[in-house]
């Protein structure tokens, strides 16, 4: 039997795709064909179709469907469909199990973990709905990670399995422009694999393109004597289904003839346009959208501190870098950069898989140190003009996992607790930013100006934690808030101990580190002997020496490498 | 015992920027992210130290428009929000207390703090 292994999931705007590590190569597993699914949902009476034949279906019923629900993750937006009300993570649960059946379904076994990517600049609620989906479907998300990092994991290995020595290229950026969400990422790849920058937009992609085209068609048809439809859903439906459609084809010819007989209107006559839109029409009309990318490119490389001739290597992902606009843009900025062509709809989905090899053990060799995308702040008064602020405790382009402190201090004498409001974004104004979580620690009776230590940690998966400490008078605890109802406030008593997963965790017994993954792998080959003994022996103390942080390890691991090299 | 950054990446304190950062890929390879996060996070604020220097944090932060220096990062933490717009007098002498509007002597006072090992004298 297949071993049960970490699948690795793209859960897209547009599209959605399930890959999986097999013999260390990652590799797409076909659902509805090609493997590309529609993120798209529709409901009719019981039945809930997910991916192509719900894109269909969206067409004739755009108000039994839902589109593009990912730019509804972490919001309070809900939908009704029949009798029942569905939240975002309802919808991307019902595609993620749609995945999870189809790739049973096709693969002959159980489907049960999974890593899934999320845009770079998703905040810690829209994190946490995308992990509550996963588990809606009755999956075990192993780990959140983001979208262009995991295409640089993608297009790293494909340089390690092809024999390029990791040094040949130092710098790269990945331009993710998909159907929703725009990120840029600048990496360091050497031996490790670090974001040095992040940036983006979540509501930045393919699908605000279309909407430029359709706003288009919508004056065109008023403008020929038509009723305005902008604000009628079914119109808009279609319209936009026609839009995605052109642009698709714009991709590979200059001009396009659209010619639609049957757009919905609200006499229920219907009307129709035909009209021929050019490449160049469209790159007018969409212009500033690419210009905005370009902004978020310039300030990630201002951010690395790097000029764009720095970077070696500029790779494409996401559906919407096919637009030959966007491609002419990023040779405008990147001249001699060479942009390695691989499967933009598909690298995300690999780098998901290759992660999923990274957590079970399977692929220890490459190693990728991620960054924080937003600053994370505390609200304190600043004593000096007595306005609140927020003070910045982790800030952002922060490599993770990251645990920061602060100390900060009591306003009163026997002040009862201090208020813990934690914001998320890049300026010192609360206003400015976003609170993602509200509570409060009470405290022992104290002088005013007494301190207190405010630690946050922002684990591999981007989740943040909140610890606290009344110095002198309490142990640290930990601060609980509810990021998706960031208004309410959590309140957070002294007596409470420590919960006990925040304490050091064991030494996993899969191996650690590639030294101890590539000893196991030659252990498992060979046969019993003094040799295999002796190795064993070596890797035995290896580990000890790992767990145990004893000073001689140097030593033990050139044993140990200089062992395997002979054999 | 708490480890210096130097003894952390087992290199010695003359050590250069290049040597630094190799000892910390070294580290980081011995001690992945992955299985080793807490370590992690150690060797990261070690190489911070050693190699990219105190003023990293701070040019993290140019980005945003934090205009905090290190002297207002002396924050007070209110209790009941609806007194802070009543009790202006408290607020008023909250700049006294933190160094007398002098951001130079703020400074002086919060680094003089051993935040590692403090003890606070309260009357209970």
């Amino acid at each position: 039997m297949a071993e049960p292994g970490i699948f690795g999931i793209d859960l897209g705007t547009t599209n959605s795709c399930i890959s999986i590590l097999s013999d260390g190569r990652p590799r797409v597993i076909p659902v509805d064909g090609n493997g590309v699914v529609p993120s798209v949902v529709s409901v009719s009476g019981d039945e809930i179709m997910v991916g192509r034949r719900a894109k269909n279906r969206a067409i004739a019923f755009p108000e039994q469907s839902v589109r593009s629900v990912k730019r509804r993750m972490g919001t309070d937006w809900s939908i009704v469909i029949g009798k029942k009300t569905y939240s975002p993570e309802d919808i991307s649960a019902m595609i993620l199990r749609y995945l999870r059946d189809e790739a049973e379904r096709l693969e002959g076994r159980k489907v049960s973990n999974a890593v899934i990517t999320v845009p770079a600049y998703f905040s810690d609620a829209q994190r946490r709905a995308t992990i509550e989906a996963g588990k809606k479907a009755g999956l075990s998300v192993e780990r959140i990670i983001n979208e262009p990092t995991a295409a640089a994991l993608f297009y790293d290995h494909i340089n390690i399995s092809s024999g390029d020595v990791a040094g040949s290229w130092k710098h790269a950026l990945v331009y993710d422009l998909g159907g929703g969400t725009f990120d840029v990422s600048v990496l360091r790849m050497s031996e490790i694999i670090e974001v040095l920058a992040s940036t983006g937009d979540t509501r930045l992609g393919g699908d605000d393109f279309d909407g430029c085209i359709s706003t288009h068609l919508i004056d065109l048809i008023v403008a020929n004597g038509g009723t305005d439809l902008s604000e009628f859903a079914p119109a808009i439906a279609r319209l936009s289904a026609i839009a995605e459609q052109a642009k698709m084809d714009l991709s590979v010819k200059a001009t396009v003839m659209i010619e639609e007989a049957n757009i919905p209107t609200p006499d229920g006559r219907g009307c129709a346009i035909s009209t021929e839109v050019s490449r160049n029409d469209v790159d007018e009309w969409t212009s500033h959208l690419l210009e905005r990318t370009v902004d978020f490119v310039r300030k990630s490389l201002d951010e690395a501190k790097l000029h764009a001739r720095d970077i070696d290597k500029v790779l494409l992902v996401g559906g919407m870098t096919r637009m030959p606009a966007v491609t002419q843009r990023i040779v405008e900025l990147f001249g001699d950069a060479s942009m390695p062509a691989v499967d933009p709809d598909l690298s995300v989905a690999f780098g998901a898989a290759i992660q999923g090899g990274i957590i079970s053990g399977e692929n220890v060799e490459q190693i990728l140190l991620d960054v924080t995308s937003h600053t994370l702040s505390l609200e304190a008064i600043n004593p000096y003009t007595g306005e609140l602020v927020c003070v910045p405790i982790i800030p952002r382009n922060n490599q993770i996992p990251a645990t920061r402190a602060r100390q900060f201090w009591t306003v009163e004498k026997n002040q009862k607790y201090v208020q813990l409001d934690v914001y998320q974004g890049e300026s010192d104004l609360p206003e400015e930013n976003t609170l993602i979580g509200r509570s409060k620690l009470e405290l022992a009776k104290a002088e005013a100006d007494s301190p207190v230590e405010v630690e946050y940690s922002y684990d591999l998966n981007g989740i943040i934690r909140l610890t606290a400490e009344h110095k002198g008078f309490s142990k640290k605890v930990e601060v609980y808030f509810d990021s998706r109802n960031p208004e309410e406030t959590r309140s957070q008593s002294l007596a409470e101990d420590l919960p006990e997963d925040l304490e050091e965790p064991e030494l996993p017994a899969a191996p650690v580190n590639f030294v101890t993954h590539r000893a196991r792998t030659l252990l498992n080959g060979m046969s019993d002997g003094p040799g295999k003994t002796s190795l064993a022996d070596i890797l035995a103390r290896y580990e000890s020496a790992l767990a145990e942080d004893s000073d001689d390890i140097d030593g033990i691991e050139d044993e140990l490498l200089s062992a395997m090299d002979e054999l | 015992m708490i480890e210096s950054a130097y003894e952390l990446l087992k290199i010695p304190r003359n050590a250069a920027p290049e040597e630094v950062r190799a000892a910390y890929v070294k580290m980081v390879r011995r001690y992945p992210p992955e299985s080793f996060p807490e370590r992690f996070a150690a060797l990261r604020n070690a190489y911070e130290k050693a190699c990219l220097g105190d003023d990293y944090l701070q040019n993290l932060l140019k980005s945003g428009t934090f205009r905090m220096s290190k002297a207002e990062f002396a924050g007070f933490l209110w209790g009941d929000r609806s007194e802070l717009a009543s009790d202006e007098s408290g607020i008023r002498d909250l700049a006294a207390r933190a160094g007398g509007g002098d951001s130079r002597k703020a400074e002086d006072i919060l680094e003089s703090v051993d935040i590692s090992n403090i003890e606070w004298r309260g009357k209970n």
